[in-house]
């Protein structure tokens, strides 16, 4: 009897605790995605993905509502982003290519503003945990771990007390780290504006590239299996092909139109592409760091599937594609 | 020796920092010391390493009497030495039997994780891809690619695999724009666009 009070008491004690933290370290998502946004700081991040290793240099403005961030690669080719709120300009000094567009993704990594709490709740396991230190900066860690085998899980690090967030790693089921960004150095406080300016101040001789893409709502393709917390974001029609860059160097293939759609569950996204099959193509699996990558030949079809998600919600999806006629 | 001491140390950071269990100051000491050419083979390596032995989840799979057939095989091939040495010096002969032995003891350890309790069909990474899909590649054309054991630009023509198909990088490309995922947040690549020439 003793021992059957004392469960009871651990039970009354240790539920409310982890009730808790679960709502603290959603709460702090919530703050998370509001400081990147929100305040001024600049630094230098690394991405790790795989054993891709780059790093970029950050400067990020919030004044009076209005937010400007430059980002430069440090690695690599030469690449300079600069964002005023959702107009992107991206510059490409070898090739001489200018791209404005206007950013897409609102919902910047962790995206659960737009998700229902609830529902995050039902597939993963939310964990405040210790204070740790990255890039001379206190942060509080929060652990996301997945209830099943179609999500990976996620370690962020908030910084104490600003909340951006100084650390965000993708770990598989045996914890193994499959990406992650880092800040190596970090200050907070107003920048200097000239900093956000980019050195090519004359680009009217530089090619100028826009996005091609519609929106549509019914296609007619739809994925029957989709995981519990998932759903559709987007579904768009789109070029692919020419004119996007080749990390290898090969040639690029001939401009051709597909369909994309963009299934998420807040934290994991995965984009499917359908396309007549009009090029050449390679089947396959790939997996970059958190990134799988599918491709295969359904029908008269090509399908590809893209995502930061493991193979098993890949095979998933790839296995409940269907048309259906309207 | 100090040097020594000092590169098995930088090691020993790199292969914390891929693990995600550095400390601050020694992801710094790891991120300069990755931009020396010996510790980026050095990192390779250890993802090579860490892909073979920990990753279990891809959906691959080989067939369910590979054990038996290895095992029989193993006993009726009567390998002659002398043919397989006689090309070497003498002192490498002992290399490639320590060089056996340790493969031999990585099948023994490996190929547990790899086999089902009940002998049916169990995954194994990094060996051929197949699925349940009818359409989702198969044995015969699906080359499943680890994270990182090779650059998609190092990779030789003859090796059948989609980083040579220049699509990639456009559908990961046009992937990240939509998605919420954390290279999203910091990367604004894009991939479908058309292209004008000249004055905007």
């Amino acid at each position: 009897m003793k021992i059957l009070f004392s469960i009871l008491f651990l039970l009354n004690v240790l539920v409310p605790v982890f009730a808790d933290e679960t709502v603290g370290a959603q709460a702090l998502l919530e703050k998370i995605q509001a400081a990147s946004k929100n305040q001024s700081y600049a630094g230098i991040f690394v991405l790790q993905n795989g054993n891709q290793l780059s790093s970029s240099r950050i400067i990020h403005s919030y004044e009076a509502g209005d937010e400007q961030e430059k980002i430069e690669k440090l690695d690599g080719l030469r690449r300079v982003y600069v964002r005023r709120n959702d107009d992107v300009i991206s510059y490409q000094p070898d090739t001489r290519i200018l791209r404005s567009e206007k950013r897409q993704s609102q919902d910047m990594f962790p995206a659960v503003l737009s998700f229902n709490n609830r529902s995050l709740n039902d597939h993963y396991v939310f964990r405040l945990a210790e204070v740790a230190r990255v890039a001379g900066v206190d942060c509080r860690m929060i652990l996301i771990q997945p209830k099943d085998t179609m999500r990976y899980g996620y370690r962020l690090c908030a910084a104490i007390p600003s909340n951006l967030m100084v650390l965000a790693q993708t770990a598989d089921l045996n914890n193994q780290i499959l990406e992650q960004i880092a800040f190596t150095s970090l200050n907070f406080g107003p920048v200097d504006s000239r900093n956000l300016k980019v050195e090519y101040q004359d680009t009217s001789a530089w090619k100028s590239v826009h996005d091609a893409v519609a929106v549509t709502t019914e296609s007619g393709w739809t994925v029957n299996n989709l995981p519990a917390g998932f759903r559709k974001m987007r579904e768009v029609r789109r070029l692919i092909g020419a004119g996007a860059e080749s990390v290898s160097g090969s040639k690029p293939a001939e401009l051709h139109e597909v369909l994309q759609m963009v299934f998420s569950d807040g934290l994991a996204s995965v984009s499917v592409f359908i396309e007549p099959v009009s090029v050449a193509h390679r089947a396959g699996v790939v997996r970059q760091g958190a990134t799988t990558i599918a491709g295969f030949q359904s029908g008269n079809f090509w399908v590809t599937l893209v995502g930061e998600v493991p193979v098993a919600l890949i095979r998933l999806l790839a296995d409940s594609i269907e048309y259906k006629a309207k | 020796m100090d040097l020594n001491n000092n590169k098995s140390q930088i090691q020993e950071q790199i292969s914390a920092f891929m693990d995600g269990e550095c400390q601050s100051h020694e992801t710094s000491v790891a991120l300069a010391s990755l931009r020396q050419e010996a510790y980026q083979k050095d990192w390779e390596i250890y993802h090579q390493i860490g892909d073979i032995l920990k990753s279990n989840e891809m959906g691959i799979r080989v067939s369910e009497d590979f054990n038996s057939r290895l095992n029989a095989r193993l006993r009726t091939t009567e390998p002659d030495p002398h043919k397989i040495f006689q090309f070497l010096p003498k002192h490498q002969h002992l290399r490639i039997v320590y060089a056996l032995a340790a493969m031999l003891t990585l099948f023994a350890i490996l190929i547990p994780r790899f086999a089902g309790n009940d002998g049916a069909e169990v995954a194994a990474p990094y060996l051929t891809a197949q699925f349940t899909s009818a359409n989702f590649p198969s044995h015969s054309d699906a080359t499943l690619i680890a994270a990182g054991q090779k650059d998609v630009s190092t990779r030789s023509d003859s090796e059948p695999d989609m980083l040579r198909d220049p699509l990639i990088d456009s559908y990961l490309a046009a992937h990240q724009r939509y998605s919420s995922s954390m290279v999203s947040a910091v990367e604004y690549e894009t991939g479908p666009i058309i292209l004008e020439t000249g004055k905007r």
